[in-house]
């Protein structure tokens, strides 16, 4: 009895003992893996490293580039195109031939006409006899009749003289289209063998006027860059071949209204996208390696005064009227480090498509800046670093 | 002895319940609420605040003692060990000042006990109750000498200045002493006729002998250091070494944990106690002292 008594308070001790040990090591199990437990459960997120420095704007642009002026040069009689002259793109001098007309018919009306004015004189010759005869007849009223109709024959030739005149005329300046000014082909429509489409034959660039290149840009980077009429720009041309881009210089010669753009908010903004307000800047070029078509790009940069740290605008985020970012913060923890999201407010700020400028007082130098995260933060939230 | 009338012990026996009861309330009340989830403690609890507020009529101030939860769930002890790491180190720490201290003591006080209760030297009586007396001081009136102290061995702010004051405590000494005097002293002449020295005399005669309180020892060391709060609250000032009495302390309102944190907190106490209980009570038996 007092044997078993004493088997059952080793047993029991047993128990107890492995209970403690039980505790001790759940106790010791979570003390190590803890924070490893935890972090698994954490939003995720995506740092980047704040960089210091000064916000630089950047207008950017690109457009292709038009003669200032262009004209269309119809077929002038609607006749069949018999020779084309040029071909597209080629330049030509004032006066210089481009594309000839085939004249046939319009020689045989003017043949036609001559003939007739052969018959006019005859006819007139052979009144001036009649009327010769009726002198010396001395028949009075026949003088004045045949008189009458010498006049109305005079006429008759003077206008047929005129007639001709005209269709010679015609003849000489309509079988052939002639440049108007010194410029360059710009299309070909004409195509031998057939008449004109109604359309013009030939549109012919004006070089003389030089040319002009369209640009879209934000009117608050205008404003910026204190862009204005008769203000020179950079502009720059592309690589041709083996020759590197080549800078060209460009004036404004307008700055004309033009519709908003929607600005492009980061995923939760939230909101309705605000319209950026934006102008058509007409640049006009005066290059003389210029041929027109050609893609030209227009890259200001201006260097913000203030410095501050940089921002990719997707870390930023918009609640109404307030701007914030998340920053990493890290706390020296009971059990390893900790890493929290830390609201940091952005009243004033400058920023561009890509980068936002805060102010140096918000972050210290190697703060993390949280750029996306698996599930969205608050302040204070710990995070679990990708 | 007078035999008890079954009338007379049907009635201690429910007046021992009632004790009994009364005794182990807060430790049940603790285990099953640390089984609510923080939310559900929140709507039963959360009138303890109003208590302070003078505004209220009294009726608002009782708070219902919740026994059985409405849900039974281990939230509150996940929410404590996966997500309150401060907890489990603070813990580490309340056992890091605890072993040194116990082991520290036992070893200390037995030896100097079996000085005071064995050997036989000219002012021992005296120098015993100046000991003595130190024991019978409170913690508070040699508080500001042991910070000097501390801050002179520039223990301060580190856990030895809990440490040191704790194992140089006068109660191990004075305990063991009063277990020790009940050996008698033949055995120690009959280990000395054997050729034993003091030391071998100590450590194979009366170590032994001496089980029991040394299990009470410890048991009563450990409780009584497991909770001490003043102490690693005045020596030392970084929260993170503080052991985890003083942080419970503060956990009053933390719904989320603190039954939880109260069941983790006791419970080496209990096992400790469930463990060496035979000896303990043997222990206290034997030197006469009330745990």
């Amino acid at each position: 009895m007092e044997l078993s008594k004493e088997q059952v308070e080793r047993k029991r001790k047993k128990w107890i003992f492995a209970a403690l040990l039980l505790l001790v090591g759940l106790l010791l199990f979570f003390t190590l893996f803890s924070n490893t437990l935890q972090s698994a459960t954490l939003p995720k997120v995506r740092t980047e490293l704040a960089a210091s420095g000064g916000i630089t704007y950047k207008l950017e642009g690109s457009g292709v580039v038009q003669p200032f002026n262009q004209a269309e040069l119809p077929n002038p009689a609607g006749w069949r195109v018999q020779h084309v002259l040029v071909k597209e793109g080629e330049t030509v001098k004032k006066g210089q031939k481009l594309v000839v007309y085939d004249s046939t018919s319009a020689r045989r009306e003017l043949e036609d006409e001559l003939a007739q004015l052969e018959k006019l004189n005859i006819a007139l010759e052979d009144m001036q006899d009649q009327f010769k005869l009726s002198i010396s007849e001395g028949d009075e009223s026949a003088t004045s009749e045949i008189k009458r109709e010498i006049k109305t024959c005079n006429i008759d030739i003077s206008v047929q003289q005129r007639k001709i005149d005209g269709l010679r005329d015609q003849l000489n300046r309509q079988k052939e289209l002639v440049a108007p000014f010194d410029g360059i082909v710009m299309e070909l429509l004409a195509i031998e063998g057939l008449a004109s489409t109604g359309q013009s034959d030939i549109v012919i660039s004006n070089l003389e006027l030089g040319y002009r290149l369209d640009i879209v840009a934000d009117r608050e980077l205008i404003e910026r860059f204190g862009l204005a009429v008769r203000h020179p720009i950079e502009l720059l041309a592309p690589a041709e071949g083996e020759q590197p881009p080549r800078p060209l210089e460009g004036v404004i010669d307008e700055i004309a209204d033009t519709g908003p753009r929607s600005a492009s908010l980061p995923e939760d903004g939230g909101g309705s996208p605000a319209a950026i307000q934006q102008k058509l800047l007409r640049l006009l070029l005066d290059d003389d390696a210029l041929k027109g078509g050609e893609q030209i790009s227009v890259k200001l940069e201006l260097a913000s005064p203030r410095k501050g740290w940089l921002i990719p605008n997707e870390a930023v985020h918009r609640e109404g009227e307030e701007q914030f970012i998340f920053k990493v913060e890290q706390l020296r923890g009971a059990l390893g480090n900790v890493f929290l999201a830390r609201k940091v407010p952005i009243e004033e700020s400058e920023s561009t498509d890509r980068e936002t400028m805060i102010p140096e007082d918000r972050l210290y130098e190697g703060e993390m800046i949280i750029l996306e995260s698996s599930e969205p933060l608050q302040d204070g939230n710990r995070i679990r670093l990708q | 002895m007078r035999v008890m009338t079954t009338i007379q012990k049907g009635l201690l026996t429910a007046f021992m319940v009632m004790i009994g009861l009364v005794l182990l309330f807060p430790i049940m009340i603790t285990f099953t609420n640390s089984l609510m989830a923080g939310q559900e403690l929140r709507i039963n609890y959360g009138v303890i605040g109003k208590l302070t507020d003078v505004t209220s009529t009294g009726a608002e101030t009782f708070i219902n003692l919740k026994w059985l939860p409405d849900k039974v769930t281990l939230e509150q002890y996940g929410e404590l060990l996966v997500h309150s790491p401060y907890y489990l180190l603070l813990f580490w720490n309340s056992v890091g000042l605890v072993v040194p201290i116990i082991i520290g003591q036992t070893v200390v006080a037995a030896l100097a006990a079996y000085a005071f209760a064995k050997l036989k030297f000219r002012g021992r009586d005296s120098l015993f109750l100046v000991y003595l007396l130190t024991m019978l001081m409170p913690f508070q009136v040699t508080l500001v000498p042991n910070y000097i102290m501390a801050d002179k061995l520039g223990l301060l702010h580190t856990s030895g200045a809990v440490i040191l004051p704790g194992v140089f405590a006068a109660f191990g000494v004075f305990m063991l002493r009063q277990f020790m005097l009940h050996i008698p002293y033949a055995y120690i002449e009959a280990a000395k006729i054997d050729g034993a020295g003091h030391l071998r005399t100590f450590l194979t005669v009366i170590l032994p002998m001496v089980k029991p309180g040394l299990a009470a020892l410890v048991i009563l060391l450990f409780v009584d250091n497991w909770n001490m709060v003043e102490q690693p609250l005045i020596f030392i000032d970084n929260p993170m070494k503080q052991p985890l009495s003083v942080f419970l302390s503060r956990l009053s309102g933390e719904w989320d944990t603190v039954f939880a944190a109260s069941m983790l907190y006791m419970s080496p106490m209990v096992l400790l106690f469930l463990y060496a209980e035979t000896y303990f009570i043997e222990g206290v038996q034997l030197s006469g002292i009330k745990g």
